[in-house]
């Protein structure tokens, strides 16, 4: 019989070689983002200051939102109670993380759920359903006007009704921003916590929030951050990883000339098994987007949809497939923030930090990021 | 329509779902078994003698650990029930699977050309125990569960992983390989320490049990089941790795020392 050598530790060496194989390259994820920051949550090229709005709490109070979460950090989110899957996930594992916080940077944050969905999360509902989190935890409710307009103020795409198919009109999902704002003690939000945070994450980065009274320090942390990445090259393509095995390790939008049209650029990695389908993109500072592809002849052709192929990508970058937002509802400004839908055919629907960068760094960003 | 149970993403329902790569793997294990075995029997010119029906048992065990339910909620839901399918794939099903093959079957194999060497080395006590506790490591390492679980042949690849390392782990015990001279008294030290008292296993269970934040983010980041936090999903998955390996332990011990005693009497 033939002898064999075999080494148990070579499975070792297979195993490590598989899980190198299995990591990502491209977008950083959270801990990556952790060691580059100080935080793990998306960090946003220009704060976004707190928006001022009041709505009613689940005791049927009124509820003023500047003036309620005034020198503490407010986490804020929007959902609904009946979601299946990001809410009930967002709110219990802030929840777990906080009951493992010092009780003075515990009394420093505040939570707060605005629902999407008025005419099911009842104010009763509300205290029902978060008081099984977490019963510290405030729920708002208003009328779909003032809850839209809170969405449209912090430019997010304010969230629509999404019917199932065959079943009767009360049953229905909710399409909404998955990601909670977090607003520093300053009042300002520098950080973003999209779909796909942990707990880990969560508790990295509430102990720094809450101990930072000024936000002097976060944003020394922040600016810190900016000079090693050389400016805006670091902090421009964060955008946000949101949901497993769907990346997006890139998202910007060309500083637009006129407040006609704008063009948006990224990258969607398909880390699956399965093939998606780019199907659409929404955002709340464009009254209609399109996907466009550039024609060699230097025409332009509309797309209703681009591939991203199992375990592949798709690019939307000048010159070839990309993002049209057209009748631009602000100016955007280089540095600013913008939220971008993007709804996959498999994967559904997607949140995306692009950030506004001047055409120049285009090339920059993008060399340097997708190819 | 999945071919094998893997992490989606979606919420969790209880309407059945089909998982045709489950029906097709447990078939065709069944099947090559019955080959392997009138394979055998033609090699010695017997007649093949049925199946034992303890293989079916196991080959039971193995189809509902990996179909739905559990199969799907191991996959991408509850990091308990995925340590309940760990147990049911890899200490459990295994020593009954090991009855299936006849001796006429198992004679077969050192005439192999490859496999033949391969399986004497990777049988022999050391070398199993050693393969054994390396791929309980690795598949419970939270960076390799959390890429595999995703996608379907990434969940498959830790089934068979699991199967692999539990046949492997047990053939010492359950099959007589004279070459290897295993009496009793080791076999019971040897399932002591690679069950009862494995320092793997008392490590993950440590992880599983006294981390402060979940450690598998396939199933901390799975959308929620009512009731059921993920702390306490992880934690039960620690309880259940160190009761029910020791259980399974304790069931395998008793039947190695009874055998042994009723062999010396």
């Amino acid at each position: 019989m033939p002898s064999l050598r075999f080494a148990p530790a070579s499975l070792l060496v297979v195993a490590l070689a598989l899980v190198s194989a299995c990591s990502r390259d491209g977008s950083p994820n959270a801990e990556e983002r952790g060691a580059m920051t100080g935080f793990r949550g998306v960090t946003l090229a220009s704060p976004i200051p707190k928006p001022s709005f009041t709505l009613m709490d689940q005791d049927g109070k009124p509820f003023d939102f500047g003036r309620e979460t005034q020198g503490k950090v407010a986490l804020l989110f929007f959902g609904y109670t009946h979601c299946p899957d990001i809410c009930p996930l967002h709110m219990a594992n802030i929840a777990a993380v906080l009951r493992t916080m010092p009780v003075e940077e515990r009394n420093a944050i505040r939570v707060v759920f605005v629902t999407t969905d008025p005419e099911r999360d009842t104010p009763a509902r509300l205290k029902e359903w978060l008081g099984a989190i977490d019963p510290s935890f405030v729920g708002l409710t208003g009328s779909k006007a003032a809850i839209d307009s809170a969405q449209v103020a912090l430019g997010l795409r304010v969230a629509e009704r999404e019917y199932l198919e065959g079943a009767d009109s009360s049953n229905y999902y909710v399409a909404h921003a998955a990601q909670v704002i977090a607003f520093a003690r300053d009042g300002n939000a520098y950080t973003i916590y999209p779909n796909g945070i942990r707990q880990q994450d969560w508790a990295n980065d509430l102990p720094k929030l809450a101990r930072d009274a000024s936000g002097r320090a976060i944003r020394a942390e922040l600016a810190a951050m900016e000079r090693a990445g050389g400016g805006i090259g670091m902090a421009a393509p964060e955008a946000a990883v949101t949901m497993r095995g769907i990346e997006i390790p890139v998202a910007v939008i060309a500083a637009p000339l006129s407040r006609s049209e704008a063009s948006l650029y990224l990258t969607i990695v398909n880390g699956t098994a399965q093939d998606d389908e780019l199907i659409g993109i929404a955002t709340a500072v464009a009254g209609m987007t399109m996907l466009h592809e550039s024609l060699p002849s230097g025409g332009m052709e509309m797309l209703a949809s681009a591939p991203i192929p199992a375990q592949g990508e798709l690019r939307l970058e000048p010159g070839g497939r990309h993002g049209m937002l057209m009748e631009l509802t602000k100016d955007l400004k280089a540095g600013d923030t913008v939220f971008v839908t993007l709804t996959l055919k498999r994967a559904g629907a997607l949140e995306a930090a692009a950030v506004v960068v001047p055409y120049a760094d285009l090339e920059k960003i993008l060399g340097g990021r997708q190819r | 329509m999945q071919f094998w149970c893997a992490a989606s993403g979606t919420a969790w329902t209880w309407t059945w779902r089909p998982y045709p790569g489950v029906w097709l793997f447990v078939g065709l294990l069944a099947f090559a078994v019955l080959r392997w075995n009138r394979a055998g029997a033609r090699r010695s010119g017997k007649t093949a003698s049925p199946i034992p029906p303890r293989f079916f048992v196991g080959l039971g065990v193995l189809w509902l650990a990996l179909d739905w339910p559990i199969g799907a909620l191991g996959a991408g839901y509850l990091a308990s029930v995925h340590m309940l399918q760990f147990l049911l794939i890899a200490l459990v099903a295994p020593p009954l699977l090991l009855r299936g093959p006849s001796a006429d079957a198992i004679a077969m194999i050192p005439s192999r050309r490859l496999l033949g060497p391969v399986l004497q080395r990777l049988t022999t006590p050391v070398t199993a125990l050693i393969v054994f506790s390396t791929i309980v490591l690795l598949t419970h390492l939270p960076a390799i569960v959390d890429a595999l679980m995703v996608s379907q042949p990434g969940s498959f690849a830790i089934d068979m992983a699991w199967i692999l390392a539990g046949l492997l782990f047990w053939w010492p015990v359950v099959r007589d390989v004279p070459a290897h001279r295993f009496p009793p008294p080791a076999r019971i030290g040897y399932v002591v320490l690679g069950m009862m008292f494995s320092p793997v296993m008392f490590g993950l269970v440590g992880f599983l049990v006294y981390s402060t934040t979940p450690l598998y983010g396939v199933f901390e980041l799975a959308p929620p089941l009512a009731g059921i936090s993920s702390r306490a999903d992880h934690q039960t998955a620690g309880v259940l790795m160190s009761v029910g390996g020791a259980f399974i332990a304790f069931v395998s011990l008793s039947i190695i020392f009874f055998k042994w005693t009723k062999e010396s009497a």
